[in-house]
Formats: structure tokens, sequence, C-alpha cells
């Protein structure tokens, strides 16, 4: 038995000279949700499309169900459903006659196509053409396509991508019911945090086309460092003096946030000692908002020093 | 597996815009076809069957193929076809859809082709059909000569063959559905010309096959027969090459 259900092996995609994916080692585990973060334009949708076999790699392997997509495609796929990027279907047909082209090629049966209906709640509105839509109900009818064949992985690229809040809850609820009812491993991205905080219980964080964090979101806590924010006056020459000291800074409205550093006691005597009125001290630990903003930051302007 | 996508792209294009293409044209030149025949059977046309020895039905058959020009059309109507069935895919961005299914992209390729074929082929028999009402409209004294249209129907789809497999490519590879039609309509006047001006180097221009299907004697039947099935297995290989490779972004 393998150990992952998904795994990347330096999974690099270069559109001409634009490298677009770099060297992505992805690995996810079996019954676990996984969720796949980026900013946009990170590469989320372009590594999802080599995981399907659509997009040829420039480097690098993928191994599905511990197969690789090269040589086992229809294989593989056969156990995989997904949502690639916005849904995609057959405007001038029903909800029914676009399930029901895929019902065909799937070989499976009728019954299968009304329960995924009735999972997504469009059985009500199954004779309507899909043109007419809505968006939410166009994203209930792509997933409803992508567990039709009761796959055992599913891959959905910002399933939740322009919904409003009672949609994203509606979809949040649907893809955890599947894993726990139908045992499905779900490989969900989004540029949204907070959002997969809610429903993943592995992450990985893509930026630029660099894997910069894989783990468990308790993991990621973890990763947030400790820091220690002061208010302290007169604010320049407090700067100066951290600057002498070798601290690293982050300046946020009043308050400097000191990284590298990690007694409060010493560095108020230190403050004291120098001059310095201080009027805050805490230790201060980062939510995962922001350590996602600092992953996915452009490099060089994490560290402000102002002078 | 062919049989089942062959059965879903029917359905994708159920009430779709090429079942009215695919009508129309054939409707257009059946009336174009009845005005000819109106106009100029009694004066002029019967006289000349008469003349040649053939039945009025042999007149009508090349009235249609030479001088509306059908035969040097339809090249051109095949384009349209093929045209449509892939912008289904393009319109809908459903291929990274269609191709996330566990489905070969070669029998996905292949089935399109089919499609095409299909299509041209309902456009064809139209067209014959079209020609046997107006001859019965008219009034013809001889008795429908089936051999002659079946024939007809036959060598056309031959002739088609290749053509079906470059527009096949060209539908899938470009993205914009104008630019294929645009290469199907100029391919067709250039090839008219080549046509007339040397015969010679024709006979390697797909295109010009559907000039010859209605001369059914032995060397433009067999220019049909061996043109149309040598260029579409050639022509098929290097697109299912070419697809096989191609990213779907
Ligand atoms: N066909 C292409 N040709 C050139 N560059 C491309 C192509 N497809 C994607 N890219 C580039 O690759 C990068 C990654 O794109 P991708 O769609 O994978 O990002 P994403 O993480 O899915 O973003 P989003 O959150 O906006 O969906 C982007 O900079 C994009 O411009
Ligand atoms: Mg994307």
């Amino acid at each position: 038995m393998e150990k992952y259900l998904v795994e990347t092996n330096n999974l690099t995609k270069s559109f001409g000279k634009f490298t677009a994916v770099k060297d992505i080692n992805l690995k996810i585990k079996k019954g676990v949700i996984y969720g796949f973060l980026g900013p946009n334009g990170a590469g989320k949708s372009t590594t999802i499309r080599m995981l399907l076999g659509l997009v040829n790699p420039t480097k690098g392997k993928v191994k599905v169900f511990g197969k690789s997509i090269n040589k086992n495609r229809i294989d593989i796929l056969k156990n995989v459903g997904s949502i690639v990027e916005s849904p995609s279907y057959y405007g001038n047909l029903t909800a029914y006659e676009n399930l029901y082209i895929t019902k065909e090629i799937l070989n499976v049966k009728k019954e299968d196509l009304k329960k995924a209906l009735e999972i997504v709640g469009l059985s009500e509105e199954k004779n309507k053409k899909v043109k007419k839509f809505s968006l939410g109900m166009k994203q209930r009818l792509a997933i409803a396509q992508a567990i039709l064949g009761n796959p055992e992985l599913l891959i959905l690229d910002e399933p939740t991508n322009g919904l409003d809040p009672s949609g994203i809850r509606e979809i949040r609820f649907l893809i955890k019911n599947l894993t726990k009812k139908l045992g499905m491993t779900v490989l969900i991205s989004s540029h949204i945090l907070s959002e997969i905080e809610l429903i993943a219980s592995e992450v990985g964080i893509i930026n630029k086309g660099k894997l910069v964090f894989q783990g468990t979101i308790d993991e990621l806590h973890k990763n947030s460092v400790e820091q220690i924010k002061v208010n302290v006056k007169p604010k320049e020459q407090a700067l100066k003096y951290f600057n002498s000291k070798g601290y690293k800074v982050d300046i946020r409205n009043e308050y400097i946030y000191l990284k590298n550093c990690l007694d409060p006691s010493s560095i108020t005597r230190e403050l004291v000692m120098n001059d310095l009125d201080v009027y805050h001290i805490s230790r201060y630990k980062s939510n995962l908002e922001e350590m996602f903003l600092s992953f996915t930051k452009k490099e060089g302007t994490n560290d402000i020093n102002t002078f | 597996m062919i049989l089942t996508l062959f059965k879903t792209e029917l359905i994708k294009q159920k009430k779709g815009f090429i079942w009215l293409i695919v009508t129309i044209i054939p409707l257009g030149t059946m009336v174009a076809m009845f005005l000819d025949m109106y106009l100029r059977y009694h004066t002029y046309l019967y006289g000349l069957a008469q003349n040649n020895k053939v039945t009025s039905w042999v007149i009508l058959l090349k009235e249609n193929h030479n001088i509306l020009g059908w035969g040097m059309f339809l090249p051109f109507f095949v384009s349209i076809i093929a045209t449509i069935i892939y912008y289904t895919e393009f319109e809908n961005n459903s291929w990274k859809k269609h191709l996330s299914l566990p489905v070969s992209k070669v029998e996905i390729y292949i089935s399109k082709f089919f499609v095409i074929l299909f299509f041209s082929l309902i456009m064809i028999i139209l067209n014959s059909l079209g020609l046997l009402i107006v001859g019965k409209i008219i009034g013809f004294p001889e008795a429908f000569d089936y051999k002659l249209y079946a024939n007809y129907i036959l060598f056309q789809f031959i002739a088609i063959l290749g053509v079906s497999a470059i527009h096949n490519f060209l539908s899938s590879y470009y993205e914009s559905a104008i630019t294929p039609v645009i290469i199907g309509f100029i391919s067709m006047i250039f090839s008219k010309i080549v046509l007339l001006a040397r015969p010679g180097i024709a006979k390697f221009i797909p295109y010009t096959y559907t000039h010859y299907a209605n001369n059914l004697n032995g060397e433009s039947k067999a220019l049909v027969v061996y043109g149309g099935i040598i260029s579409m297995a050639i022509l098929l290989f290097l697109g299912i090459l070419s697809f096989k490779k191609r990213d779907i972004l």
C-alpha cells in the first residue's frame, strides 16, 4: 500500500521562459482534506492540470494511487472526480443532460446520477438549461459531475470562487460530508486561508510556483513565530537602537514587532536604560492569515528598516 | 467507447445550430435547382439530355454538381460543420472537463471525426433528396435513377474523408471558430484554380476530390477513392499525434 494517494516529484511546468510551477513535491495522504493554498497566479491550477494529465509537466513526476499519470491516465481518472478552474458545462443542455453525458462516459448507473443530483440539491432544477443557472447552481452541478463516479479522490479547483458567504458555507458543508460519508480524499484549492482552515486538515501553500509550506494545520500554527510587540517613544530612536542590536523589526501602525528576540523583561530594561519610554509591551503570535501573507509576500518587503 | 462518445457528441448537438446548417444548405440548393429547372428544363435542358442520350436525372445531377457548384463548395461546408462540432467544446470551456474523464484522447479525436462525417453525410443525402424532389415536381419523364444517386452520395462521402481529417485537426487546433472556416474557404478557391491550371498537381489536394464525385467513370472514381481514403489515413494519423501531445489549458 502506497503511503500517499497523490505524490509529485519535483513537478515543474514552464511556459516559454516563464516557470509557473517549480519543483513541487505534494504529498497527500488517503482520507484527508488537503487545502492547496496560494494567491492568484501562484500555480494552483497549473499543478492541478498536471495531476489530471491535462498538461504535460516540463519536468518531474505525478503519481496518483501509486501509479504514474503518464502511463495510467485512464485507469487513474476512473477514480478521480474533478473541477478545474471555472465550472464547465454545455449551456444549451439541461443539468440532467450534462450529467448524462458524464454518466455515459463513466458507465455508471442512472441511480448514481439521481443520487449526485440529490446530494448537491439540484433535483428540482434538473430539467432547466444550465445557461440559465446561477453561478452557485453551476458550481453545484460541477460538484455533482465530479462525484458522479463515486471517485476515491476529488480534486476541486476553487469550487467556491465567486459564491456568496452562504453559498460558500453550503459547499464547505457538502465537501465535509463527502469525505465523512463516502470516505473520499479531497484536494481543494483556494486563495483564502480562512476558508481552507475550516475544512482542511492538511495544507500546502504555493507561492510563485514554489511550495513554501506543507503540513497539518497544527504544524502551520506552530510555524508561527512568537514576536514581541512594543510601543516605544520616540520611535525613530527606538528603531535605531533595535537596528544596532541586530533585531529584525516589522512596523505596523504605532507598534514595532521584534522577531528574533524572546524576552520582554530584558528588552524593557534595555529600552528604559536607553531613555526610551515604553507604552506597551507584549508577546505576540501571528495568526494564520498573517502567516499566509508572510509566506506569500514578495521577498524584501517583510523586514522594513526605515531610517 | 468510441460509440459511447459518438452518442454523447450527438447529445451535445441536440437542438444545436448544426442541425440548422445541415438542413438549410441542402434546402438552399434545392430551391436553386428548382429555379434552374423551372426556367431551363423544358426550353433547353430536356433537349440536351435527349441529344446526349442521357436521362434528365443525369442532367440534374450535373447541374447541381458543376453549374451550381456543389462539388466545389462541399469541402467548405464540411469545414463549417467541423468548426461547429469543436466550437461546442471551446465555447463552453469544456475541454478540460471532457479530458479529465477516463477516456483516451485518441478516441475523443476519432469520435469527433466520425461526428463530422455523420453530419456531412446527412447534408450530402439531403442535397440528393432535394434533387429527387425537384425532378418529381418538374415531372421528369424518366424513372428516378436510384443507382446513380446512391453512387453519387457514396462517392461524395469518400471524397470528403481527407478534407474532414484536415478540418478535424484545424478545428481542434484553433480556438477561434472563424480561422478554420476561412482556411476552408481559401482552400476551396485555391483548389479550384489549381484544378483548372494544373490538374496534375490537383490530384494531391484533398479539397479537389469532391469535384470528381459527379463523373463516375473509371479514372475519376479511382482518384476519389484512393485520394479520399489515403489522405484521410495520413491526415488523421498526423492529427492524432498532435492532439495527443497537446496541453489542455
Ligand atoms: N497557457 C499559459 N501560458 C503562459 N502562462 C500561463 C499559462 N497558463 C498559466 N500561465 C501562468 O502561470 C501562472 C500560474 O497560473 P495558474 O492558473 O496555475 O495560477 P492559479 O494559482 O491557479 O491562480 P488563480 O488563483 O488566479 O486561479 C500565472 O502567472 C499564469 O499567468
Ligand atoms: Mg486557478
